[in-house]
């Protein structure tokens, strides 16, 4: 088991580097233009220019500049994010600062989003997958069908044109001034300025869960241990229950994990409809600006999330699949 | 052994917020199911089941339908006069506003109550903030996604086809190196990168990558066909570690048939059923994906139509003419619902045991 | 300069963009505006009963370098700086242009400045027994911080993306800049109340280059601390800023410059991207100052958010007004026509013009019978339409904006057509007379008006306009390619002639001097060209600069020595006689753009506001001046 994990973390680790340097090889070349003409706005000498790429550390070669920003990978304090390299090239702000003021908002959307699909998603799924051909299973999957083919974007626009707009039962979006930090991003969610983003991204995911749920439950009940149960006279419920569901929601922890680890990477369309400051909003504010500190820092933070979420769904599946051997 | 060695793995595509995920759930019917059934042929036992299936052939219809219109798109054009990016201010009222489709049933300003104004005869769905025949833009934006839809499935399916029987069948080195470089691939952001790639690639003339990519279509059909092959790649392995244990197979190679002869011959045909259901469930994922990354802006340029585009446009209208709003994000749900209903009823159709 | 910076969110209509708008020296009443200016009053007499309350605003982005005096060049922080936050020498009322707002007034000076017989020093006394905000409440303003500011201003680790380049005509400012010299010689303190500035040549307007923020005092600190409390925050001063007008970020207080400089924590009003707050300055002394309202008693400003959710907000109440977005058109209607909300929409002529600039080193626009041809197919009726219709600006008939002419101007327009919707018959006979056309039949048949290369923005409504553009063009025989980019890029690619573009559809440019020499010396002349600023259309390079950047073409006409003459005339009448004939001669003869939009500042505010005044200098609504007396928060 401890050499697994450290194989898994060295693993993460390589993968990380590699999402860096592809960040960095898309983005540092970007025909966007070079950051230090940009910040030095239009009016200005070829002095100013030479100022600003020194001041941004253009000046140096690649591999340098590269390496500036590698060290911002090392967890190690002063160095992770450091802010004499990772601070906006458009307003100066550290990335870290950044970063951390948006980490509650995109943190209460998908955790409140992976909740309600969740407890929409797997119901439904358990119910069709135990009563099959019922009417109750044909209504959740053509549910479940319109769900996956669903554009969250027009699925959003949908839900405000009905909720905000007709209706004027829900605000439409952004976070009040002063709501700042977890308790702000707590307040908004209890006034409602969460509910449609959640429930645009949740409905989508919750039919991914329920046909995931039912196909997996279906299957496990053509294992041969279900059928063993059954013949040692086990009751039904008993069996689906006891046994089915345990093969059945294994791999629904795999996906919680990616999913949840994906969405605190950035939700990048709904908070970018809903208005949301979050991590998402940051990452598609920043690549058409080529703010590339701010850029990497995402990618950084998202691809840092999207490994642990790999390692913790890697180790909790030791716990629930006692099929999955460690060697 | 890792958990994404084993056949349980239930994976997912990239982002699903874009809809880049295809919906793996069973996805693919197991390979023995064509060889175990013997008699009838494995096409006639699919259609039986197929045909059957009246879900799966309205998705059929619906995706000919909209392949029809894509072809069709420059005739829809010429009929109505209006070309996708022809621009009538005379449908625009004084203040530059869109006028509504003739038939519209709401005639006044939700917030203001006054009348909205008409667009001309021949716009059948109303035009938008430029004046633009959104009948036909919508028309032609059906190209951009089936475009999407074909090519760039098709490049992933190359891709991962190839990779994924490789590693399936030589195993060993070759394996772990793939398997490993799935892994990666997997764990990429890859909305990020393709909003980085795509962005790029938009700004020059010349394209980025030494002008490999040019602007237009081709960064997104690109980045959706080199960061969509893993899951088929796994799926493809998968299925031929364990044929190439089988029977037949051994008995081919007995006779002293080559590798090659094995793959095309013995392989291939067997796993074409889950590689099928497989790719037309991630159709949708893809056609979303280039709505999604359109309607953030960094996808096919505005005068290319794109439903994800048109839908963008339109979120800041949509309290005075929701019909911008609508239409196009209609078609692409049809689409995206087509493609899921013919992959669902492919599926059961393909392996029978797991039938609705 | 002008400065058209900064574009704001993905895809949204930003009709109106943000001009830095800097040094007036005109009061001429533009041509265009009116609308409707709410109650008006005299600046500098608040009425009791305009004060106090909470003004609740919002922006769509945040400022540009986080406050940072010595680098914000953007009008919306120079809004902040002149209502709100910094005192300067001399500074602005706030009203618009018509009312005398581009007549500079002492600020912080105590009077007007004496200048030496040579013409080169200038002499400001500094009104006494003024202090900072908090935590420098106990610290007076005195000359030494003027010249703080401008050591910080010369710093290039601290200057970036500022505007330098208007101080270094003073003495010894470059080499302080170059580390040549321990201080600038050119600026001295005599005494702690008087400052002596010394410019390397005679300078008019030396007044008006210290009404920018740049130039506003910075208080000192520790011994030793050269850059006082600015020292070790080269990058982010602004949110450490200790202010001298009338506000303060909320939680200034709190600052202790005593720390060492990383541990310090910065005010806690300012958020970036999220919110700012400020709180009235409680060492702000009204009796001091003339030219600022300072109604509300308190402004919060919030960050972030879609265009149009922000101005229905306005509407219902829940905002009072929004910094940086572009009234949506339907609003526009809206507000227009309804006689109940007719007086909460203000129109101002925001002194810049659209354009489309040719490229003249790029064929077929070596030519300049295609160029005039253009000019009169354009459609800049139909581009003002795709805009927002009539309230976003005037038609432009010619290049400079009328307040920098005096209005002599204001009827003239060469190219003039029915509607102004574009005459293709007099663009043919124009076409006809072109050697692109070889048939003479007033369509180009030449190879080179195939696939012409066109530069635009992606944000609305440029893709729209360059979509009719093509549109228009189509008779001709010219057909475009059109490349759209993010704006900044788009700017970027414009200014590099190695682009070899041959239109560049969608920039605009806003005055900042009140003076012609901010459109004539940039735009056209060979300051500047590429890459200094803003000559898109490469007038006046050199055959061996077409060269090297490529061009066959290597003859275009030069206007620099008629800008010279200009710049050369003393301030009045025949300064603005001479700017008018520059422009008639580029309109006529050079024909480096066709100019379709005097931009207008459209503002809806909300029924709580009772007070709106529109300010020139920066281009905006003053913030100060907005009344919200019932707004209690």
């Amino acid at each position: 088991m401890g050499r697994y994990l450290i194989r898994r973390a060295l693993f993460m680790v390589l993968v990380i580097m590699i999402v860096s340097f592809l960040t960095f090889l898309i983005f540092v070349k970007l025909p966007a233009g070079d950051p230090a003409r940009r910040a030095v706005g239009r009016t200005t000498t070829p002095e100013q220019i030479e100022n600003a790429t020194k001041a941004f550390g253009l000046d140096k070669p690649l591999y340098v500049q590269y390496w500036r920003f590698l060290k911002g990978f090392i967890p190690y304090p002063g160095l992770w994010l450091t802010e004499d390299v990772y601070y906006s090239y458009g307003n100066f702000v550290p990335v870290k600062e950044e970063l951390a003021r948006r980490i509650p908002i995109t943190g209460i959307l998908a955790i409140g989003a992976a909740v309600i699909w969740l407890s929409i998603g797997i119901p439904i799924g358990i119910l069709s997958g135990v009563r099959r051909r019922s009417v109750a299973d044909r209504a959740a999957m053509i549910f479940a069908i319109i769900g996956v083919s669903m554009p969250i974007f027009w699925l959003a626009q949908l839900l405000l044109y009905a909720f905000w707009f007709k209706l004027e039962l829900l605000p439409s979006s952004g976070i009040p001034i002063g709501y700042n930090g977890w308790g702000g991003a707590l307040r908004a969610a209890a006034e409602g300025r969460f509910i449609l983003p959640w429930v645009s991204l949740a409905y989508i995911s919750a039919a991914f869960y329920a046909r995931m749920v039912r196909g997996n439950l279906i299957e496990t009940m053509n294992e041969d241990y279900i059928r063993t149960a059954r013949a040692k006279g086990l009751s039904e419920r008993r069996v689906i229950y006891k046994h089915g569901l345990r093969g059945a929601l294994t791999p629904v922890v795999t996906m919680l994990g990616l999913d949840v680890g994906l969405l605190l990477g950035g939700a990048f369309i709904t908070e970018t409809v809903f208005g949301l400051p979050g991590i998402g909003q940051l990452a598609v504010q920043s690549i058409p600006t080529n703010d590339f500190p701010m850029v990497m820092g995402v990618t950084i933070l998202g691809a840092f999330i999207i490994a642990a979420a790999n390692l913790i769904v890697d180790v909790a599946y030791a716990f629930v699949d006692p099929r999955v051997r460690y060697t | 052994m890792s958990r994404s060695d084993t056949d349980t793995d239930v994976s997912q595509v990239g982002q699903r917020e874009v809809g880049e995920r295809a919906d793996l759930e069973s996805s693919a019917p197991s390979a023995e199911t064509p060889a175990s059934i013997i008699g009838r042929s494995p096409w006639e036992i699919f259609w039986a089941h197929f045909r059957q299936d009246r879900f799966a052939l309205v998705g059929l219809v619906i995706i000919f339908l909209m392949l029809l219109m894509a072809i069709f798109a420059p005739v829809v054009a010429s009929i109505t006069k209006h070309e996708p990016n022809q621009v009538n201010l005379r449908s625009l009222d004084e203040y530059g506003l869109p006028s509504a489709p003739r038939w519209w049933p709401d005639k006044y300003d939700p917030t203001t109550g006054e009348k909205i104004a008409e667009s001309p005869p021949g716009y059948l769905l109303g035009v938008d903030d430029t004046g633009r025949d959104q009948f036909v833009r919508i028309a032609y934006g059906a190209r951009t996604s089936l475009q999407v839809a074909f090519i760039a499935t098709g490049i992933a399916l190359m891709i991962g086809v190839l990779l994924g029987l490789t590693a399936g069948f030589y195993r060993g080195k070759v394996d772990t190196v793939l398997s490993r470089a799935t892994d990666v691939v997997l764990a990429l952001p890859i909305l990020l990168l393709a909003l980085g790639i795509a962005s790029a690639c938009g700004a020059n003339k010349e394209g980025c990558f030494w002008g490999l990519i040019k602007p237009g279509l081709g960064p997104v059909i690109m980045i959706i066909g080199l960061f969509g092959w893993p899951y088929i790649a796994r799926i493809v392995r998968g299925q031929v570690l364990s044929l190439r244990e089988k029977e037949f197979v051994e008995a081919a190679r007995s006779l002293g048939a080559s590798n090659r002869r094995i793959i095309l011959r013995e392989i291939l045909p067997n796993v074409a059923a889950p590689i099928i259901v497989y790719t037309t469930l991630i159709i949708p994922s893809n056609i979303l994906f280039e709505a999604g990354l359109s309607f953030l802006g960094v996808g096919v340029p505005d005068t290319t139509p794109s439903w994800g585009g048109m839908i963008a446009d339109a979120g800041s209208a949509f309290t005075f003419a929701p019909w911008l709003m609508i239409f196009p994000g209609l078609a692409l749900f049809l689409t995206t619902l087509a493609f899921n209903l013919v992959g669902d009823g492919l599926r059961d159709a393909l392996d029978p045991r797991k039938g609705i | 300069m002008g400065n058209m910076r900064r574009g704001v969110a993905l895809k949204r209509a930003l009709r109106v963009i943000a001009v830095v708008t800097v040094l007036g020296l005109v009061a001429a009443a533009c041509g265009d505006g009116g609308g409707d200016t709410g109650p008006t009053d005299e600046p500098g007499q608040p009425t009791a009963e305009l004060e106090g309350g909470t003004l609740n605003m919002a922006m769509l982005a945040d400022v540009t370098a986080a406050f940072d005096p010595q680098k914000e060049y953007y009008s919306v922080t120079w809004e902040y700086y002149r209502c709100c936050l910094l005192r300067t020498l001399m500074s602005y009322e706030g009203v618009p242009t018509d009312e005398g707002g581009a007549q500079i007034h002492p600020d912080l000076a105590a009077g007007e400045p004496t200048q030496s017989e040579d013409g080169l020093t200038w002499t400001y006394q500094i009104k006494p027994g003024l202090m900072y905000a908090p935590p420098k409440e106990d610290t007076e303003i005195t000359a030494a911080d003027f010249i703080r500011a401008m050591e910080r201003t010369a710093n290039p680790k601290a200057n970036v993306g500022g505007y330098s380049f208007y101080y270094s005509v003073i003495e010894g400012f470059d080499d302080f800049a170059a580390g040549d010299a321990t201080e600038i010689s050119g600026i001295t303190a005599p005494d702690t109340h008087t400052l002596e500035i010394t410019t390397t040549t005679p300078l008019g307007d030396v007044s008006y280059r210290f009404a920018m923020g740049t130039s506003a005092p910075i208080p000192p600190d520790d011994e030793g601390e050269r850059l006082g409390v600015a020292e070790g925050h080269d990058r982010n001063y602004g949110r450490f800023l200790v202010a001298s007008g009338p506000y303060m970020f909320e939680g200034s207080e709190t600052m202790d410059f005593s720390a060492d400089p990383g541990d310090q924590t910065e005010a806690p009003g300012y958020v970036p991207g999220r919110q700012i707050v400020l709180v009235e300055n409680p060492s702000y002394d009204p009796a001091s100052d003339e030219l600022r309202d300072h109604y509300p008693e308190r402004i919060e400003v919030r960050i972030g958010g879609d265009n149009d959710d922000l101005y229905n907000q306005v509407e219902q109440g829940e905002l009072d007004f929004v910094v940086d977005g572009a009234v949506p058109a339907e609003k526009i209607r809206d507000y227009q026509t309804n006689p109940d909300l007719q007086d909460r929409i203000n129109i101002y002529a925001s002194d810049a013009v659209r354009y489309v600039s040719f490229n003249l080193g790029e064929p077929p626009f070596d030519d300049v019978h295609v160029r005039k041809a253009v000019n009169w197919a354009f459609d800049k009726e139909g581009w003002r339409q795709l805009r927002g219709g009539p309230s976003t600006g005037e038609i432009a008939g010619h290049i400079f904006v009328n307040s920098l002419q005096d209005g002599i101007l204001a009827d003239y327009d060469p190219y003039q057509t029915p509607n102004a919707s574009g005459d293709i018959e007099k663009a043919k006979e124009e076409m006809a007379l072109s050697k692109y056309d070889t048939d003479g039949d007033g369509v180009c048949d030449a190879p080179e008006c195939q696939g012409i290369l066109t530069i635009s923005d992606r944000e609305d409504p440029y893709p729209e306009q360059t979509a009719l553009l093509t549109q228009n063009l189509e008779p001709l025989g010219l057909t475009l390619d059109v490349k759209q980019l993010e704006r900044g890029t788009m700017y970027n690619k414009c200014l590099d002639p190695n682009s070899h573009h041959a239109l560049c559809a969608a920039p605009g440019w806003g005055k900042d001097y009140a003076d012609g020499i901010t459109f004539g010396e940039p735009l056209f002349t060979t300051a500047g060209l590429y890459e200094s600023c803003c000559n898109y259309s490469l007038v006046g390079a050199t055959p061996e600069q077409m060269t090297e950047w490529g061009y066959d073409v290597t003859e275009v006409p030069s206007v620099d020595e008629m800008n010279e003459a200009c710049a050369a005339l003393e301030p009045g009448d025949e300064r603005f006689q001479c700017w008018a004939e520059y422009d008639q001669h580029l309109m006529e003869e050079v024909v480096p753009w066709v100019p379709y939009l005097f931009d207008n500042s459209v503002d809806i505010i909300s029924a709580n506001v009772e007070n709106y005044t529109f300010d020139q200098f920066a281009g905006l609504a003053a913030f100060d001046s907005l009344a919200v007396p019932g707004n209690t928060s």
